[in-house]
């Protein structure tokens, strides 16, 4: 599958000349790293972190044996289970539950899985109608858009961009105010909810021990996604599994409050199969389906944390780059810093042969990251993969002088002497221009400190 | 159809070779800089300090007189009460002024699938719990229908003082695990989104109002 | 240094932080029999504390050289307040200075009060805070050319943080994030001053 993430060097040029979308991605993006650090102030993170961290470890290091209990669980507990190496064969078997069940209309809350395999375009174009019904994905469907940010998804948008797009597709008055269009928005998905008769989301843990899926969200759609409907399928990845309940207690309290500054989100919703026959709602039918794509080949590799992640979306808040270029610049479904990483890996590096540079390596994402995956040094250790594999001519020329430069401490001192001089050559200039471009160059001194140190005059 | 579990089970066992496995040294103290006392007032205080500033709210009542007149203060609109049917035993007298001015329907009035169109209309629920979380503002249901507590625009939990735990260490628990039912479903605060530009609207989906009624006697 | 009977000794050779460079260097740092060596640049330190013995691991002829390195390298004000002590020095000296938290530093070094421990030294100097000043400028190496608009854009951020603090001077204890602040500053016609922290602390003694 080719991702659009391979243009990201066209790509982030159209997105950072746009001044208004850089000016709501400041606004946003610096609101949620405030409200996630006020939120902390009440627990010991460090120690939510040491502890989250430990558990997602063990949970990927015994991944065989802890999908296998989950499984075993769930199908306990009445669910189908259905694992898919790739996106064509979960979408099929999505698409095949759906005929089955002569479904003609579906609810769906939010899944970074289901955008990750193209699971709605693919599924309307199969002719099931198939909502979005988060706010944020809600809006970004009617505009024929992709979410930029994992749990923010239309967070590129002003809210009058939203009320212009509210009042061509759905027919609301010009009203700008978030309140208005939020009202707007669950007056017409409420009509969905009623009439559905499947429901899909995804799943942000999946407990072994128990069987149990995890959805926590913030807006109620996803409480009605599961529960509405005759059919409920979840879409999540094979590294989702946790080993006990009780982890619970550890990943509850740094979710919310790495992803939006909560304490706990609005909603958590510990679902364990279908209905009981003590109770008169909730779905008779419930399906799990279990993506790999790419997930498997980490393990045992220098990439494995990865997997840890919890998808809460803190990196991309703190991310400098991200704020000033934003998700769609990423091409990828996956944007920001665990993009950049998670990218490469799920669609191949041939895919977002940028992405891994794309970043200062200022380790804020690392800094604020939950389950203390050290996002910096993984994106150096793909550019290393990337550069051994691939260079090109220009910088391995450059490297190669540089390395015999930085061994000859004679020639290092030299060019340095040199350095006014060599850049009135037009090759020298034309290898600075993208420093020049847009900044100056400084003045070299007229003495290097090494003279000065020699001459004795610092003593 | 047939799956892919074997092809993909092969490839984790391949890569797990490779790795090291690690098991978690997992300590069971509180994240909490200050663990809360077992006072009810003081757990309650708390409770209601982090439901307010959702937008929700909290009360202790002492007698069924005054949640009968707090429900029929907050209950206005004729679009329908739902009265589950657990409250609705307990509480018989607190809520018999209000059956009796109010369009109502109990859970017991619901078949097993049951129209969801017929939950859709109600203005109000009134729901018990299983649990509360003072650290978080959190209420645990555990009810045996789902939709009530996603659809009414206006949510209320009756509950007692000792449903009122101190936080989620209590709630994540092995007798939590083990209690059944196909479902948990905690509720903290408001339905609520902020995906237009980062502002915060309550009651998207589900309830925009949520209070929590503590019956002390 | 000659005050507080530290002899230094300037290396011919400079300091690589490019993992090429690194095997088979002879007559490099690692030969350095000082007792401490000192750099002026967190991100350099960094190179060489945190990330040359995991490079170096498998080389048997520089992976023990590279960990015991490791122990006697020290970013500048890291070596002012944990090895000099910071109380032996005093400076004078009257400006507003601003300071940009570099992020190797702060975040592979763990330097946050030093430097401005050593600030506060200094009579006459007003320090004021930058908004968000744990967020990067925007160099981060080949990334200032690779990505100039991005790199450019965050340095803009960075300024116009700076100019709300109406200080006069930017104070950092990296070059590199200085290099970059300071010529795109010139370029947008910024007249505020970059500097290095020790370029102040020589001011104030001077």
């Amino acid at each position: 599958m080719e991702i659009e993430a391979k243009h990201f060097k066209e790509l982030y040029k159209k997105q950072i000349v746009k001044d208004r979308l850089r000016s709501n991605l400041s606004k946003a993006t610096l609101q949620a790293v405030d409200s996630r650090e006020e939120s902390f102030k009440e627990v010991d993170f460090q120690f939510l972190r040491a502890q989250a961290k430990m558990i997602r470890e063990e949970s990927v290091s015994h991944l065989n044996e802890l999908l296998s209990e989950f499984e075993d669980q769930a199908r306990k507990n009445g669910c189908n289970i259905f694992y898919a190496q790739t996106p064509e064969k979960a979408r099929a078997y999505v698409l095949d539950v759906a005929v089955r069940n002569n479904v003609k209309l579906i609810v769906k809350s939010k899944s970074m899985v289901t955008e990750e395999i193209e699971l709605v375009p693919f599924l309307s174009e199969k002719g099931i109608e198939t909502v979005e019904t988060d706010l944020g994905e809600y809006i970004v469907q009617l505009a024929k858009e992709k979410p930029s940010h994992i749990t923010t998804p239309a967070i590129h948008k002003s809210r009058t961009e939203i009320a212009e797009l509210f009042h061509e597709k759905i027919g609301t008055e010009m009203n700008d105010d978030p309140k208005f269009l939020t009202a707007e928005a669950r007056r017409v998905l409420r009509e969905k909810f009623l009439a559905a008769d499947m429901g899909i989301s995804g799943a942000n843990f999946l407990i072994a021990e128990t069987g149990d899926a995890v959805i926590v969200e913030n807006e109620g759609n996803a409480r009605l996604s599961t529960s509405s409907t005759n059919v409920h399928v979840v879409v999540t990845g094979i590294e989702k599994v946790i080993p006990k309940f009780s982890d619970l207690r550890i990943f509850m309290r740094v979710l919310g409050r790495s992803s939006t500054g909560q304490k706990l989100t609005s909603y958590v919703s510990v679902l364990r199969g279908p209905r009981t026959e003590e109770e008169k709602d909730g779905p008779r039918e419930v399906h799990i389906v279990l993506l790999d794509n790419g997930r498997s080949s980490l393990l045992g590799t220098d990439h494995q944390e990865v997997l840890n992640c919890i998808r809460c979306g803190a990196c991309l808040n703190v991310c400098p780059v991200y704020r000033n270029i934003g998700g769609h610049a990423y091409g990828s479904v996956y944007p920001g810093p665990i993009g950049s990483l998670v990218t490469p890996m799920y669609f191949g590096e041939k895919n977002a042969p940028d992405l891994p540079f794309a970043s200062s390596l200022c380790g804020n994402c690392s800094e604020v990251c939950p389950v203390g995956i050290e996002i910096h040094h993984q994106l150096l250790s793909l550019r290393h993969e990337i550069v051994a594999a691939r260079k090109s001519r220009i910088e391995r020329f450059l490297f190669k002088n540089y390395r015999k430069t930085m061994l000859r401490p004679g020639r290092y001192q030299m060019i340095g002497r040199f350095a006014r001089a060599l850049s009135k050559f037009s090759v020298v200039r034309r290898i600075m221009k993208p420093w020049t471009d847009y900044r100056d160059i400084p003045e070299f001194p007229s003495q290097s400190f090494r003279e000065i140190y020699k001459s004795g005059k610092l003593n | 159809m047939e799956d892919d579990r074997e092809k993909i089970f092969g490839s984790i066992r391949r890569g797990l070779r490779q790795a090291e496995q690690t098991d978690a040294a997992r300590e069971n103290r509180s994240p909490l800089k200050e663990p809360l006392s077992a006072d009810f007032q003081i757990r309650f205080e708390k409770f209601n300090s982090e439901l307010v500033k959702l937008g929700g709210e909290a009360y202790v009542l002492d007698d069924f007189k005054g949640i009968s007149d707090f429900l029929l203060r907050h209950i206005t609109d004729d679009a329908g009460v739902f009265i589950y049917d657990e409250v609705s035993g307990i509480y018989d007298s607190a809520l018999s002024e209000l059956r009796s001015s109010r369009t109502y329907k109990l859970s017991t009035d619901f078949e097993n699938d049951y129209d969801k169109r017929d939950v859709a209309q109600f203005g109000s629920a009134i729901l018990p719990c299983a649990a509360c979380i003072a650290e978080t503002g959190t209420i645990v249901l555990r009810n045996s229908m789902r939709l009530p507590a996603a659809l009414a625009t206006r949510l209320f939990v009756i509950t007692e003082p000792v449903r009122l735990m101190a936080s989620l260490d209590g709630l994540f628990t092995d007798s939590f695990r083990d209690a059944g039912g196909s479902n948990l479903f905690l509720v903290t605060g408001p339905s609520r989104t902020a995906d237009i530009e980062k502002e915060l609207v309550t009651g998207v989906h589900g309830p925009k109002e949520v209070y929590v009624i503590f019956h002390k006697e | 240094m000659a005050m507080h009977q530290i002899n230094a000794f300037m290396p011919d050779g400079p300091a690589s932080t490019h993992h090429s460079t690194i095997h088979g260097k002879a007559g490099s740092e690692f030969d350095l029999k000082q007792d401490y060596v000192v750099g002026p640049s967190g991100s350099c330190i960094a190179m060489m504390r945190n990330f040359y013995p995991g490079l170096l691991q498998a080389d048997q002829r520089y992976s023990q050289v590279a960990a015991e390195f490791a122990t006697r390298i020290f970013e500048f004000t890291e070596f002012i307040n944990n090895v000099v002590g910071v109380e032996k020095f005093t400076g004078k000296l009257n400006a507003v200075v601003s300071f940009h938290d570099s992020c190797h530093g702060l975040r592979e070094l763990g330097i946050k009060q030093g430097p401005r421990n050593i600030l506060r030294r200094i009579n006459g100097l007003k320090l004021i805070e930058l908004p968000y000043n744990e967020v990067c400028c925007g160099f981060g190496g080949t990334f200032a050319v690779k990505f100039p608009e991005i790199s450019v854009a965050m340095a803009d951020e960075k300024l116009k943080n700076f100019d709300q603090t109406k200080a006069d001077i930017l104070v950092s204890t990296d070059t590199s994030c200085l290099m970059h602040l300071h010529g795109r500053a010139k370029r947008k016609g910024f007249n505020q001053r970059f500097a290095h922290i020790a370029e102040i602390m020589a001011e104030s003694i001077s």
